[in-house]
């Protein structure tokens, strides 16, 4: 295996990988963030209640009213009162 | 709560943001298609029919169109910051120009020598002649000064010079030149001979070293030898010595000052011609135009630190003041006269007669028309030694003369 092909691996294996981090602050309803790292498409989305899809599994959030504060490759950080968070493999 | 970590900074926000809204169509489509772009979109609300957020301005066109791909009836809202600022001035080519003018000057300022900083302790006219004759000089250009040469001329012209430093930094010149220092006098053995200063009549004498060959109670004149160099060796020879010793003298002075009951004298009390400069780091910019001078006034100045909102920064502000002197005529009081003649003699007491001791000071006032004349003499003592080299001559050349 060359270099190049070493390092397409090693790329699909870092997209591979999903950090999901939750900040909260005195419980979920007193307000959360919630960042979802390599997030690959929105499946769903509302007001309270959102589907994100990471690589093998699919996450649903429900809360109200909930805020993509930040949008883009790098990562979502979604913010709200955070009812609760499902994985649901895909 | 901070999670800011693990997001990383959108760097395009920095120019500006747009707010949108959208309405109907498939809002999760359009959000996949912004991710699989790249594009960062901030605060995304939902609501039952429609959708808002924040882009960049550098991608709100193509946000609008992933949207209409995508059926969501997209429209722009409140727009912000730097890249609308500028496009709101992009019609006013005058400030465009004037910014590439001022670009261009200071581009220009760079390839020309716009200040000489000159140190050391050698007069600065002679390294500014010097400079001068060799082409570094302000407006000359940076490119092709001669600075070795002018180090060179700096070493050989300047006496005692030690060293010399020619270096350009940008615009500016700094020219740094040292003298050497002066050897310390050293005390030597060397024979000597100890003779009087000046006419005094002998109070008293130590000598250390040396045959003193007058008594006390004697008088002196000038070079009347105090002390021999020459001293027996307590047999048919003589030893030459290091003299040393202080003799002190006392003599007389008279001396005289005349302060008239009316003068005109020049007091700086009028007009003031403030000249304000503003001072960063050792860079002096003058905030006025034409030059600072004013005849006839006393200059004096004064530095304050420019303080923004509490807290010092690097700036200062200098302030030169010309105040001019204004004649005014002064009259006199006989007291007033006196007093002045007494600090008069203060003055010259503590210039002159500050190492003498003073042992009387007998004072004659006298009245005038004009004013009032006062004599003094003053009994001084002090010490009168003055040490000079022995020189001897050769039994050759005593016998040719």
């Amino acid at each position: 295996m060359g270099i190049r092909e070493k390092l397409i691996e090693f790329e699909e294996l870092s997209q591979k990988k999903c950090t999901v981090t939750l900040v909260t602050d005195g419980g979920l309803r007193n307000g959360a963030e919630l960042c979802v790292e390599n997030c690959r498409c929105v499946k769903n989305c509302d007001d309270n209640f959102i589907v994100l899809s990471v690589f093998g599994m699919d996450i649903h959030v429900s809360g109200a009213p909930l805020v993509f504060e930040n949008f883009g490759i790098g990562g979502v950080k979604i913010t709200g009162k955070i009812h609760s968070l499902t994985f649901e493999e895909n | 709560m901070n999670s800011e970590k693990n997001i990383p900074e959108n760097k395009s926000f920095y120019f500006g943001s747009v707010a949108f809204e959208g309405l109907g169509g498939y809002r999760e489509k359009m959000l996949s298609e912004l991710l699989d772009k790249g594009i960062y979109v901030r605060k995304i609300k939902f609501s039952d029919v429609g959708i808002s957020g924040e882009v960049s301005p550098l991608d709100y066109l193509q946000t609008a169109e992933i949207a209409r791909k995508n059926g969501v009836k997209i429209r722009s809202g409140k727009r912000r910051g730097l890249y609308f600022t500028l496009a709101r001035y992009r019609h006013r080519i005058g400030l465009y120009v004037g910014l590439l003018i001022f670009t261009l000057t200071l581009s220009l300022w760079q390839t020309r020598v716009q200040a000489i900083t000159i140190t050391g302790d050698v007069p600065q006219a002679q390294i500014v002649r010097i400079l001068e004759e060799c082409g570094i000089r302000r407006g000359a250009p940076t490119q092709s000064l001669q600075m070795s040469k002018a180090e060179h001329r700096l070493m050989l012209e300047i006496a005692d010079c030690a060293w010399a430093d020619v270096s350009c930094e940008g615009f500016r010149v700094n020219v740094h030149v040292e003298k050497g220092t002066d050897i310390p006098e050293m005390e030597t053995d060397e024979p000597r001979n100890i003779v009087a200063a000046r006419p005094a009549m002998i109070i008293s004498q130590i000598v250390r070293k040396g045959a003193s060959t007058v008594q006390n109670g004697s008088g002196v004149n000038t070079g009347d030898m105090l002390v021999s160099g020459i001293v027996p060796d307590g047999g048919e020879h003589f030893l030459t010595v290091h003299a040393d010793a202080e003799i002190i003298g006392e003599w007389s002075e008279t001396t005289e000052f005349f302060v008239p009951y009316r003068e005109t004298v020049s007091i700086a009390d009028g007009a003031k011609k403030t000249f304000k400069y503003l001072i960063l780091g050792d860079d002096v910019y003058p905030l006025f135009w034409g030059k600072a001078s004013a005849e006839n006034s006393v200059y004096s100045e004064e530095t304050r630190k420019v303080r923004l909102f509490g807290e010092d920064t690097p700036l200062k502000i200098k302030t030169g003041i010309y105040t001019a002197y204004s004649q005014k005529t002064v009259t006199r009081s006989p007291e007033a006269t006196a007093a002045e003649l007494q600090k008069q003699k203060e003055n010259y007491e503590h210039n002159f007669y500050s190492e003498l001791e003073i042992v009387d000071c007998e004072e004659k006032f006298f009245p005038e028309e004009e004013g009032i004349r006062l004599e003094l003499e003053y009994t001084l003592r002090g010490n009168i030694a003055k040490p000079v080299a022995i020189e001897f001559g050769s039994a050759n050349d005593h016998s040719d003369s």
